[in-house]
């Protein structure tokens, strides 16, 4: 397991964990598994901070939870996007590439 | 949505709770399973999988923390954990509380002093616009509180500082009908006087300008407990026609209820009634220069007192420049908050009580911080395994925190009774100039404060342990190293507690240390009467009868004749100005000593007195004679001076024989002559050297209204009703007041000495026990850190001896140290007490020594018992300890 880690940017692992969510219900591992894959190993999310991040960002509403089974047969819990989740996903996504363009133009400023 | 998730968290935690864990758990069973589908066999993946996680305990942690209502729940469990913790240790807990409620108690009733006396003293609106203006004349000090008619009038129309300004002068008056005669202290005022105060009538106007004039001045307002008490609060008052002294007034107005209007300072007397000026500026003593009226003004807004002064003082050396001859020279003016001229030196004493008992707090949470650092030693083991089971540092902080504020506000709720108690004992022994002290309540603003005060009392005695807790060592403190890596630091912090309760309680006790000093040096004062068994009484005549002065002195000498036989007065005489009550200042003219300039005329206290005055107040003569009954209106004029008068007018010179005149340069008074010296009094306070005086024959010069003094042989207070009882049959339609003993003037001119002493007495005892119970503490906590090592030095021979000593050292160490820091401060701080001080300098090194001396003695006392203790260790109970 590569264990280069780089630093979460502040509010991108909830866009992390939306965007994972994107394809259907995953459980915790599973967001943790998928974030690691899509970013080709760049970030690892410990279950420190992945859990309070699931916790909270059920609270604000954006996704929602239920107990399911696991492709072993063990019980888990699933998340997945709700439609304020998806919409936040997108603004989220708009707001980063705004971002990163912003950065990207003000490094190559000479 | 968020509020339901709310709810559900604070009301159905332990479903939250069981569904978290049973998540985080599943969590973990998944990594386990990748492991072993990886190939690692069942115990190594297990242990993969655990270390992945990071701990469930932890992770439930902080997924809880990231909850909404988080803080709530906390604090709650902190709460009630806390408490379960403070009950728990019932002993420490007493401690604590007693110790804050002694502090938080002893501010909660200096601040409600304060709150009545001082923030509500004007109650005015805008109490901050309102000014005190006076003329200052540099050759006598005494008349730099009032300003004169004609002056105040071009100030008045020159400045553009104020809104208004208002001339007041004393002016009480006999009410005759209906009760028994009564006299009523008042104040004669400009109409605008209530405008300029912001006051509004409770029933009827105030004062129109056309009835303030010489020649319609007859109105009348009553204050609200006068209506209440002889007019029994009717409302068709207004209009009524009352008979006060020899003139018949109409009443216009009332003033609202509680509006104790206290604008003379040093006066205990609140005015029951108001009446015109109506200034008559024909009259004598109306002249330039010749101040005797009290100036109030309410500045603009946005005006500061001090560009109001800069201005005043342009205009009065203006003013001053056109009429040479009006003013002495260098006459200025005077301008300062109202509020600070009303309340002089007892403010001083109130603000130095409040910073005292500040102290007093501040010592008070040092010992709960040092009670709670030595408790927290105990609770490593404790606070390292809440720490391994996920409590992060913030959340260790906050239990400690909130453990010391629930500390503080059981000290401070029981502090708030205590001061309840306390401000009833401060209302027994404050001065009297401090009006309507009998009224002070624990008011909502004072409940207020003490609750802030318990606030931050909370956060001072717990930051320091709070924040060494939180930073235990897990591994050291789970082992149970004894000596736990942070004992040193700690035991610095401690050390440095103590260093500052040391330091504060010098400083509280060098300041009682000063009072007690200028206190004895007071009641040292001789202040060239005597004071004890004397009654005093005061009286006036008015009517047709007594326009003819033979009526006016028999009336006395009639007195005097039912006075004189009764048992236990020893001797009786009149006095025109009673020591220690008012004065009576008069230009001293003497013939064939014509003065360029009348302003260069000396000024003296001036008395008219019966020729027994000096025998009676025990004033001795230097010189000549005193006056006699042969001294009367037909016989030759004569006075007698005073010696610092003889001295300082007559240098040199034989005073004896010489003319003088007394009075106003307009007055046309007699030429009299100096027959006599006698000693010097003091007229104004104790503190105040004789400014010169000179005596006049009552049957040759009668003044307006007198004061019976009468030397007793037994309490003079056993004497106030047949003496009172000898006026009313002499003439029972004049009034008679005032009966007290000449004493109690004494102890007023001393009353907010007393005062400051008494409590600043009683938070430096406070101080001084606290931190010796400070020193005890961290003294026991030392020997008990080093009983092994005692038990070892003991086992190679040491002496009980060597370990008294050591332990001694160590303790002398720390009280040298607060000595040298409190000394530094008390340096600085002592400064504020100097307008309180006499004859004694704020930084006097012989208090200074015998407080350090006292408080070394205490200290060691406190240092003594743990090291006893540690001297009488056995050596082998010693080595197997811990």
């Amino acid at each position: 397991m590569a264990d280069k880690q780089t630093e979460l940017l502040q509010g991108t692992l909830d866009m992390l964990i939306l965007k994972s969510l994107g394809l259907g219900p995953l459980h915790g591992l599973g967001i943790s598994r998928r974030i690691e894959q899509v970013t080709r190993g760049t970030f690892h999310v410990k279950p420190g901070s992945l859990f309070p991040a699931l916790h909270r960002m059920e609270e604000e509403g954006w996704l929602s939870s239920h107990w399911g089974e696991s492709e072993n047969n063990r019980r888990a819990k699933y998340y997945q996007l709700t439609k304020t989740g998806r919409r936040q996903l997108e603004s989220e996504t708009e707001r980063w590439g705004r971002i990163s363009l912003a950065i990207a133009r003000a490094l190559e400023a000479s | 949505m968020a509020l339901l998730t709310l709810l559900r968290n604070l009301f159905r935690r332990e479903r939250v709770d069981r569904d978290l864990d049973a998540e985080v758990r599943a969590h973990l069973d998944l990594l386990t399973e990748e492991r072993l589908r990886e190939g690692l066999p069942p115990d190594q993946a297990r242990r993969a999988a655990r270390l992945e996680l990071g701990g469930v305990e932890q992770v439930k942690e902080d997924v809880r923390s990231s909850r909404s209502g988080v803080w709530l729940e906390q604090f709650w469990q902190d709460v009630r954990y806390g408490a379960r913790q403070l009950r728990r240790n019932p002993g420490f807990s007493a401690v604590a509380i007693a110790t804050l409620a002694l502090g938080i108690g002893a501010n909660t009733a200096i601040f409600t002093v304060v709150n009545s006396v001082i923030l509500r003293r004007l109650p005015f609106p805008q109490p901050d616009q309102l000014v005190a203006i006076a003329e200052t004349d540099p050759t006598d000090t005494i008349k730099n509180v009032t300003v004169d008619y004609t002056t105040t009038h071009d100030l008045e129309e020159r400045s553009h500082s104020f809104q208004g300004m208002s001339l007041l002068m004393s002016g009480g008056g006999a009410l005759v009908e209906g009760a028994e005669p009564e006299r009523l202290s008042g104040v004669r005022v400009t109409s605008n006087f209530f405008d300029t105060l912001g006051v509004r009538m409770a029933l009827g106007r105030s004062f129109l300008p056309e009835e303030d004039r010489p020649d319609n001045r007859h109105f009348l307002i009553l204050s609200h407990e006068l209506w209440v008490r002889r007019f029994g609060a009717d409302p068709g008052v207004i209009g009524r026609v009352i008979r006060l002294t020899d003139a018949s007034f109409t009443i216009v107005g009332v003033l609202p209820a509680g509006l104790h209007a206290q604008l003379f300072p040093g006066t205990e007397e609140l005015p029951e009634i108001y009446a015109p000026l109506g200034y008559d500026l024909k009259a004598d003593g109306a002249c330039r220069g010749c101040q005797h009226l009290r100036l109030i003004a309410r500045l603009k807004p946005g005006v500061t007192v001090a560009s109001a002064r800069a201005e005043l003082v342009t205009l009065m050396q203006n003013i001053v420049s056109e009429h040479p001859t009006g003013y002495a020279p260098n006459t200025s003016v005077r301008v300062e908050a109202l509020r600070d001229s009303v309340l002089g030196r007892v403010g001083t004493a109130l603000w130095v009580l409040l910073g005292a008992a500040g102290f007093v707090l501040l010592i008070a949470c040092s010992n709960v911080a040092n009670l709670m650092i030595a408790r927290a030693t105990g609770r490593n083991r404790e606070m390292a395994l809440r720490a391994a089971l996920g409590a992060g540092r913030r959340r260790l902080t906050c239990q400690m925190l909130t453990e010391s504020l629930l500390l503080a506000l059981a000290g401070g709720a029981s502090g708030v009774a205590l001061a309840w108690w306390g401000t009833r004992l401060l209302v027994s022994l404050a001065p009297a100039e401090i009006p309507r002290l009998d009224e002070l309540q624990v008011d909502d603003f004072v409940l207020l404060f003490a609750f802030a005060a318990s606030l931050l009392t909370g956060l001072l005695s717990g930051l320091a342990p709070a924040f060494r807790a939180s930073r235990v060592n897990l591994n050291d403190a789970l082992k149970d190293a004894s000596k736990s890596t942070g004992s040193r630091e700690r035991q610095a912090l401690r050390n440095s507690l103590v260093t500052t309760q040391i330091a504060l309680a010098f400083v509280l006790a060098v300041g009682a240390g000063l009072m007690a000093r200028t206190l004895v040096r007071l009641l040292d004062v001789n202040p060239g009467y005597d004071p004890h068994n004397v009654l005093t009484v005061g009286t006036y005549v008015y009517g047709e009868h007594y326009k003819k002065n033979e009526n006016e002195l028999a009336y006395y000498q009639q007195v005097f004749s039912r006075l004189r036989p009764l048992p236990g007065i020893e001797g009786v005489a009149m006095v025109s100005t009673l020591p220690l009550a008012g004065f009576d200042r008069r230009g001293f003219h003497i013939q064939d000593r014509p003065v360029a300039n009348e302003s260069d005329v000396p000024f003296v206290d001036a008395y008219s007195v019966t020729p027994d005055y000096f025998r009676v107040m025990r004033i001795p003569l230097k010189r000549g004679r005193v006056f006699t009954d042969q001294d009367v209106a037909t016989a030759e004029r004569v006075a007698v001076i005073s010696d610092s008068c003889a001295k300082s007018v007559f240098p040199g010179e034989d005073p004896i024989g010489r003319h003088i005149q007394l009075g106003g340069r307009e007055d046309k008074k007699p030429w009299i002559t100096i027959v006599g010296i006698v000693g010097d009094i003091r007229q104004y306070s104790l503190d105040r050297p004789s400014q010169m005086e000179a005596y006049i024959a009552q049957a040759q010069d009668l003044n307006f209204g007198y004061w019976l003094v009468a030397r007793t042989t037994v309490d003079p207070r056993l004497l106030e009703h047949s003496v009172r009882a000898a006026f009313n049959e002499v003439d029972k339609t004049l009034p008679v007041y005032m009966v007290k003993p000449m004493e109690d003037y004494v102890a007023a001119t001393l009353a907010e000495r007393t005062f400051t002493l008494a409590l600043l007495s009683l938070f430096g005892l406070l101080a001084l026990a606290l931190a010796s119970i400070g020193i005890y503490g961290v003294v026991s906590y030392l020997v008990n850190e080093r009983t092994r090592e005692v038990g070892i030095r003991m086992a190679l021979g040491a002496e009980r001896r060597d370990i008294l000593a050591m332990v001694l050292r160590q303790g002398i160490g720390l009280v040298v140290a607060g000595l040298l820091a409190g000394f530094a401060a008390s340096l600085l701080l002592t400064r504020l007490l100097v307008s309180l001080l006499f004859e004694v300098r704020p930084t006097d090194f012989a208090t200074s020594l015998a407080v350090a001396l006292l408080l070394t003695l205490v200290a060691l006392l406190a240092c003594y018992v743990p090291a006893r203790r540690a001297s009488r260790v056995d050596p082998l109970v010693a080595l197997h300890y811990e």
